[in-house]
């Protein structure tokens, strides 16, 4: 049975949870992730921020209530919103039930979770401590790493 | 009758009329639950539950909500609102005097919360968009969505309810509710002018950012929108026309909400699950236990107690109606309020002289403007409400009952004075 252990990537890539939503925004694009785990002062893992919770803090409330909002596409709510919240702390919208996987979790475990969560990547977490990332990529590519 | 058996209506009525208002259970599991316990102790059996149950008013309610259900999906509210804005200019009181119309205007035809759930995300969308603050317009939208389903006999639960177990008929509402709706609008806006004319035209004004929302956008498909309009158009025809046909409104409007799912190929399931079944459910409910009230002769007392009260006199009685109808329904839910004053009525009808009709529409202004009071007044100022507190402006219970509970105090003597010129 092969394990999470075996075929996560072990960067580990993480904010503080004192940090900024631009801070935040700026990790995902230095790295290129859909989703960064956040710690602790002293590096426990308290959950995650994806892609989606920044752009669903960066929609206006009014919008998710407008039926048809193709009225309002020529004005810059959704622009002007995420500018005001730039500066906003992370700890606002950090997410505590995001789904994690442990390092002696199996692969078919990690891929089902990865499927039914349509996440992107799945932290990797033993008791507090954050020790690296699972990714749709990792597990795709798994086959590939035999073929050679 | 036993005096067990009155003693459980009795409970049953205070206990789910309490859970009601102060919004402990929802509303329809209070009802049900209430009506399954009046059925269970054979208060009244179950052909008379049947028979309590009007159908009518929530065959009426039901149709209503299917075509609505469709109306909204062809994007003419959000058009008729934002051709509205247009023309303000951006000035942030035509802003207010425009949204509130149309908030009238489209509440008299659609039920209240859905009115609110149109208009008042675009109000945000507005305010938003010039930098103003949006609180003057969201309350006076709230208390033009009630004024405005005052004026039609589907523009309020309250008003369906009474269309549905009286004779009168749609035009009458018209007749009679609309003149005085008219003038009770316009002098609240009037009102309105003098506490925040001043206060709303002092910001910047970007009349520019108006002219960015495109309401061309909201309408994508012409041939859906025209055949859903009219339908929607031959439905109110054919309640206008219901005296030469005499088909019931009820099924009227289920026809038509029927018809326009077919003509329009709507998902059948999708469509179905939009309906909100909770408050048909609560209105099924509610009928039992006003039928239980009126089994142990609570109903008869009530009306005995107001004709002595009011020494037989029609105009009296009517004035007393509109009175306790505002003041009980600005704490108390109208539904279940209009549901008891109903078999009230009916009850004292046989035992006036003369022209009874007033006290309908005693019932019906004062039960839909009293819940102008305050924001739980009503269903659509919950909503409206709640949907502010999930933005930058919160509009709180006190904000609103400062500048919303005079102004219904204000539209009940126009009422009064009304019936006493007029009947």
């Amino acid at each position: 049975m092969k394990l999470v252990r075996e075929y996560m990537t072990k960067d580990i890539v993480a904010v503080c949870n004192s940090s900024t939503v631009k801070r935040v925004i700026e990790v995902m694009v230095l790295h290129r992730l859909c989703a960064v785990p956040v710690v602790n002062k002293i590096g426990e893992y308290i959950g995650c921020i994806s892609e989606s919770d920044i752009l669903n803090e960066a929609m206006p409330t009014y919008m998710k209530s407008i039926a048809n909002t193709s009225v309002l596409a020529n004005i810059d709510l959704v622009t002007n919103h995420l500018g005001q919240i730039i500066n906003n702390p992370a700890s606002d919208f950090i997410d505590k039930e995001y789904p994690i996987v442990k390092p002696d979790d199996t692969l078919s475990y990690a891929a089902d979770l990865l499927f039914r969560s349509k996440r992107t990547m799945l932290p990797v977490v033993t008791g507090n401590e954050l020790i690296g990332f699972f990714s749709r990529l990792d597990f795709l590519s798994i086959p590939l790493v035999k073929d050679d | 009758m036993s005096d067990f058996q009155v003693g459980v209506v009795l409970v049953v009525f205070v206990v789910t009329f309490a859970a009601i208002s102060l919004e402990k259970v929802n509303n329809a599991i209070a009802a049900m639950v209430g009506a399954f316990i009046i059925l269970s102790f054979r208060v009244v059996s179950q052909e008379e539950a049947l028979h309590y149950v009007d159908f009518d008013t929530i065959g009426l309610l039901f149709g209503m909500m299917l075509i609505v259900t469709v109306m909204r999906k062809t994007g003419l509210f959000e058009y008729i609102a934002i051709r509205g804005i247009k023309l303000t200019n951006g000035n942030p009181w035509r802003i207010l005097v425009i949204l509130s119309l149309i908030t009238a205007v489209l509440s008299a035809f659609l039920d209240n919360v859905t009115t609110v759930l149109i208009i008042v995300p675009l109000t945000y969308a507005v305010t938003d968009s010039l930098n103003i603050d949006p609180i003057p317009i969201l309350i006076s939208e709230i208390l033009f969505s009630n004024i405005g389903g005052a004026a039609t006999l589907i523009g309020d639960p309250p008003n369906i309810m009474i269309g549905g177990s009286s004779h009168l008929e749609f035009i009458d509402f018209i007749n009679n509710n609309l003149p005085i709706v008219v003038v009770i609008g316009a002098v609240t806006l009037l009102i309105l002018r003098f506490i925040y004319y001043k206060k709303m035209i002092a910001g910047n004004l970007e009349p520019a950012d108006i002219m960015s929302f495109d309401e061309h956008r909201a309408i994508q498909d012409k041939s859906f929108f025209v055949e859903t309009l009219t339908v929607f158009l031959i439905v109110i025809a054919g309640f206008v026309a219901h005296p030469l046909h005499q088909v019931s409104l009820a099924t009227i409007a289920i026809g038509g909400g029927f018809v326009l799912m077919l003509v329009t190929r709507q998902d059948t399931e999708e469509t179905l699950s939009r309906i909100e079944w909770p408050p048909l459910f609560f209105f099924m409910g509610l009928f039992v236990i006003v039928g239980g009230l009126e089994k142990i002769g609570v109903i008869k007392y009530l009306a005995k107690n107001i004709i002595v009260l009011t020494d037989g006199d029609i105009d009296l009685t009517a004035q007393f109606i509109l009175w306790l109808s505002a003041l009980s329904t600005t704490v108390i839910n109208s539904i279940p309020y209009t549901a008891t004053l109903i078999s009230v009525i009916h009850d004292m009808v046989p035992q006036l002289e003369g022209n009874t009709e007033v006290l309908w529409w005693a019932l019906s202004l004062g039960a839909c403007l009293g819940g102008n009071g305050t924001i739980v007044g009503a269903a659509a100022n919950i909503i409206a409400a709640g949907f502010s507190q999930k933005t930058a402006y919160p509009l709180t219970f006190m904000k609103y009952l400062k500048i919303a509970l005079p102004l219904m105090l204000v539209s009940i003597v126009l009422v009064s004075v009304y019936f006493l010129i007029r009947y």
